[in-house]
């Protein structure tokens, strides 16, 4: 018995002891190495002796790096056929370090902490990076080594990529070359029912039309009083008012073509009263500031497929996804893209899709691979590159038709079943092009064999064609990094008690000016100087 | 020094090595404490330097009390402050009392099986994590698809937005926190009631007590050092409100009752990985706490003779 007790109380000192410091540890089973990969990496005899793969790869020797980089929904995080392609095609290993995309930034600044640096960090905060002095600039290397990369960038995405600090480029990103994302969107059923025939285009007639959804009962259940006219928030009616927007933090471009902030444009004024307006009468959203394509994407989705929603401003593919889930209980039910709302002085626009996003930087840990993997990355830019990463492997993800790829099925029936098998691999930088897009959007058949649902997204694309306009990234000055916790959601807050009537407008200007003091001017000006050094 | 040359090392040692197995179950707490609440009291000079992570302290400036003014200075530095302390003030007048009124109400019970469900019941909720409890909030209170704002639109009344108003932030917070926490933390006073000696019951049933008068008079008396020694502790708190909840209950429209210390830091230190800044609020914090728990354990002295040290 005493043996027994002796035996207990060590093993429960030992199970506390590896729980406290299973914690310190590094999660090796988060590390995922493609196995084929490894045996190409174990086996390279092998290929020597049939003596044909050496010289088609890129690398005569094995080039091995690691990749840090956070993933998310279909993506595969092992058995990725195109990266053992990729892989093989040119000789390298790559040692993947997946993590879930919730607290990324958290476990970078760990990883930072660690000492034990991956060669690469994708998704991860560029200015954050270049502040701990944890990557190198890579545009020397992209115009000895990688003209491919360089090649698929247009001028505009210069702005996304270069970094204000130095003007210099300091990540390879993922390019999804198609511009249509959003759309205005509006229940053409529940126009039928309050009696409008005409899809609303002016700022009047859209405003008739949340009337009527407000004081009818447009969705039919019974409650006059659910229905929410304009869903979403606030930012999304900005281009309504020539404030060419896309996110809520609000940096544009003035008249003059100044990098300024929308608060300081006197069109703003004039958007603050009518939503103010819009507020009171109960046609914008009183969740406005919980839900919508710039605040809470989800939230937004959930209230138009409670069949609540008349319009919004959000995502193209809603249409479809909305007018799907409703139509299980309302046949008659549709959600249509339509074009974007002309505000009261005759201005519109819809942000395009912003074709430059994430990336992955090269860490001074691997200074002295920066060479090869900017070589890497040129392939993967190359047009045999671009082939793999859009269409995948030929005879198993495509085939060639009068020359060209086309994805057969199940690839092109979704995107979940296509991202699935490795395609469109958005955690990792590369090219996407608009044809691979269009081909699973449309699953392989032509507009008139597609169903209805599918046909209301692909018009919601383009409807608003002749008025995209490109969003302005948010330029991360020093003034930037350092005042933007504390001046931006200060000022949300007060934009939100204005809209809400808690406070005035001259209030809420009152307010704004006095945030100058505290940093928003070193934020203007700073961002304006940038501005400038970047469209030089 | 006199009292140390008496110590008897050998006596000390044997006494030891007869109670290895006690001194080994408590090695892993010891060490808990040692690397997780000590070890990172030496890395508080963060809170002094522009502390780069890849340089080291080596490679980062000394800026002495750069960041203490930057928080200091902040424009919203009294509102967050306030907004703080004001939550836990009021989490002090009716979440703390809650648990107590709840384990005096169970003790009454006397059907043990009813008594066992309730508690199995009311522990229930403070398994749930924050952010299924938020979810929950959200949707309960929203007023588009919220029950409670159904029930308000059937009385013919206009829907609230709740989650949206900054004046309904802090009772949402505290009524939330009271059905999430009531059933676990009055498991302590219920364990403290159990201690107290059943004979002072059946003197007073003798001596024609009620039961209220039981309670006043037996069984607060009788847990009142535990009710104090959680009160000071709670009152070091003052300063600390848990960050999930308030992060995902927190929007635009509620951050100016909603912002307190915790996403304070978390906005400005973590998410800019600022981890000076974040240290230098973190370390200000528990200096101030310390003080409060300090001064609550020296009153408690002073007037009911009962304190932490």
């Amino acid at each position: 018995m005493k043996g027994f007790r002796k035996i207990a109380v060590l093993l429960t000192v030992f199970i506390m002891l590896v729980s406290i410091f299973s914690g310190c540890s590094k999660d090796k089973t988060n590390d995922k190495v493609s196995t084929e990969t490894e045996q190409h990496a174990t086996t390279p005899s092998e290929e020597t002796n049939e003596g044909e793969e050496k010289n088609d790869t890129l690398f005569k020797e094995t080039f091995k790096f690691s990749y840090m980089g956070s993933i998310w929904g279909d993506h595969p995080q092992e058995g990725n056929p195109i990266f053992d392609e990729l892989m093989k095609r040119t000789n390298t290993e790559i040692e993947f370090q997946w993590y879930p995309a919730a607290n990324y930034a958290d476990k970078v600044s760990v990883t930072l902490a660690s000492g034990n640096i991956p060669d690469m960090i994708a998704g991860a905060s560029i200015p954050t990076l270049i502040n701990e002095g944890a990557i190198i600039p890579l545009d020397e290397l992209l115009e000895k080594h990688g003209q491919n990369i360089l090649n698929s960038l247009k001028e505009e995405d210069y702005f996304h990529v270069r970094q204000v600090v130095d003007g210099k480029i300091y990540h390879i990103p993922f390019i999804l070359d198609f511009d249509p994302a959003y759309a205005m969107q509006i229940r053409k059923d529940w126009l039928e029912n309050v009696g409008i025939d005409k899809i609303p285009e002016t700022w009047d007639e859209w405003k008739a039309a949340w009337r009527a959804f407000k004081e009818q009962d447009a969705n039919g259940d019974g409650d006059p009083t659910n229905e929410v006219p304009y869903a979403g928030d606030i930012y999304s009616l900005l281009p309504a008012f020539g404030i060419n927007v896309a996110n809520k933090i609000g940096f544009t471009l003035d008249a003059e073509g100044n990098y300024t902030l929308m608060y300081e444009l006197p069109e703003f004024k004039l958007f603050l009263e009518e939503m103010r307006a819009l507020y009171k009468e109960g046609l914008l959203d009183k969740e406005f500031a919980t839900r919508g394509t710039f605040v809470n994407n989800p939230e937004l989705e959930k209230v138009a497929q409670a069949n609540l929603a008349g319009s919004m401003m959000t995502w193209a593919a809603n249409t479809r996804t909305t007018t799907e889930v409703l139509r299980e209980i309302d046949p008659k039910a549709t959600l249509i893209g339509v074009k974007p709302i002309q505000g009261p002085q005759g201005k519109r626009g819809i942000p395009s899709r912003v074709r430059v996003s994430g990336g992955a930087a090269i860490t001074v840990a691997a200074e002295d691979k920066a060479e090869n993997i900017i070589k890497f990355f040129n392939y993967v830019f190359s047009e045999e590159g671009i082939r793999l990463m859009s269409y995948g492997i030929e005879g198993v993800h495509h085939e060639i038709v009068d020359g060209k790829p086309v994805l057969k099925a199940p690839y092109n029936e979704s995107f979940a079943e296509f991202r699935k098998a490795g395609l469109n691999f958005t955690p990792f930088p590369h090219l996407f092009t608009e044809d691979a897009y269009m081909q699973v959007l449309l699953g392989g058949k032509t507009y008139e064999e597609i169903s209805e649902p599918m046909k209301l997204f692909y018009d919601a694309l383009y409807v608003g064609k002749e008025y995209f306009f490109t969003p302005i990234p948010v330029l991360n000055t020093k003034a930037y990094t350092e005042y933007q916790a504390q001046i931006f959601p200060k000022l949300e807050g007060l934009l939100a008690q204005c809209i809400t009537g808690e406070i005035s407008i001259e209030e809420f200007y009152s307010e704004y000016e006095k945030l100058k003091a505290v940093g928003l001017q070193e934020i203007l000006d700073e961002g304006r100087e940038a501005w400038k050094m970047l469209t030089k | 020094m006199r009292r140390f040359k008496n110590i008897n090392y050998r006596k000390v040692a044997t006494k030891l090595w007869a109670d290895r197995y006690i001194y080994l179950m408590i090695l892993p707490v010891v060490v808990y404490y040692i690397i997780f609440k000590y070890w990172p009291m030496w890395w508080l000079r963060v809170a002094f330097y522009d502390f780069k992570i890849l340089k080291g302290f080596k490679g980062s400036d000394f800026v002495g009390l750069k960041h203490f003014i930057a928080f200091f200075k902040s424009p919203d530095f009294f509102q967050i402050i306030w907004n703080t302390i004001y939550l836990n003030i009021l989490s002090l007048i009716f979440a703390f009392p809650a648990p107590i009124i709840f384990a005096l109400l169970l003790n009454e019970l006397s059907n043990s099986k009813f008594k066992r469900a309730i508690q199995t019941v009311s522990y229930l909720p403070y398994f749930l994590s924050t952010v299924v409890v938020v979810s929950m909030i959200k949707t309960f209170l929203s007023p588009s698809i919220g029950t409670l704002n159904s029930i308000i639109k059937s009385l013919g009344y206009e829907p609230i937005h709740f989650i949206g108003d900054p004046e309904y932030f802090r009772p949402i917070m505290i009524l939330s926190g009271i059905w999430q926490g009531i059933g676990w933390n009055s498991i302590i006073y219920l364990s403290a009631i159990s201690g107290i000696d059943t004979e002072l019951y059946e003197s007073a049933v003798i001596d024609g007590a009620k039961r209220y008068q039981q309670i006043l008079y037996i069984t607060i008396p009788g847990i009142s050092t535990t009710i104090i020694i959680m009160l000071i502790l709670q009152i070091g708190n003052l300063l600390s409100v848990g960050f999930e909840k308030v992060y995902l209950l927190q929007n635009a429209q509620n951050i100016r009752v909603s912002e307190v210390l915790s996403t304070y830091v978390y906005k400005m230190g973590i998410t800019r990985s600022n981890y000076s800044f974040a240290t230098a609020v973190g370390l200000f914090n528990g200096v101030i706490s310390l003080i409060l728990v300090l001064l609550a354990n020296k009153l408690s002295k002073k007037y009911s003779e009962i304190s932490l040290i």
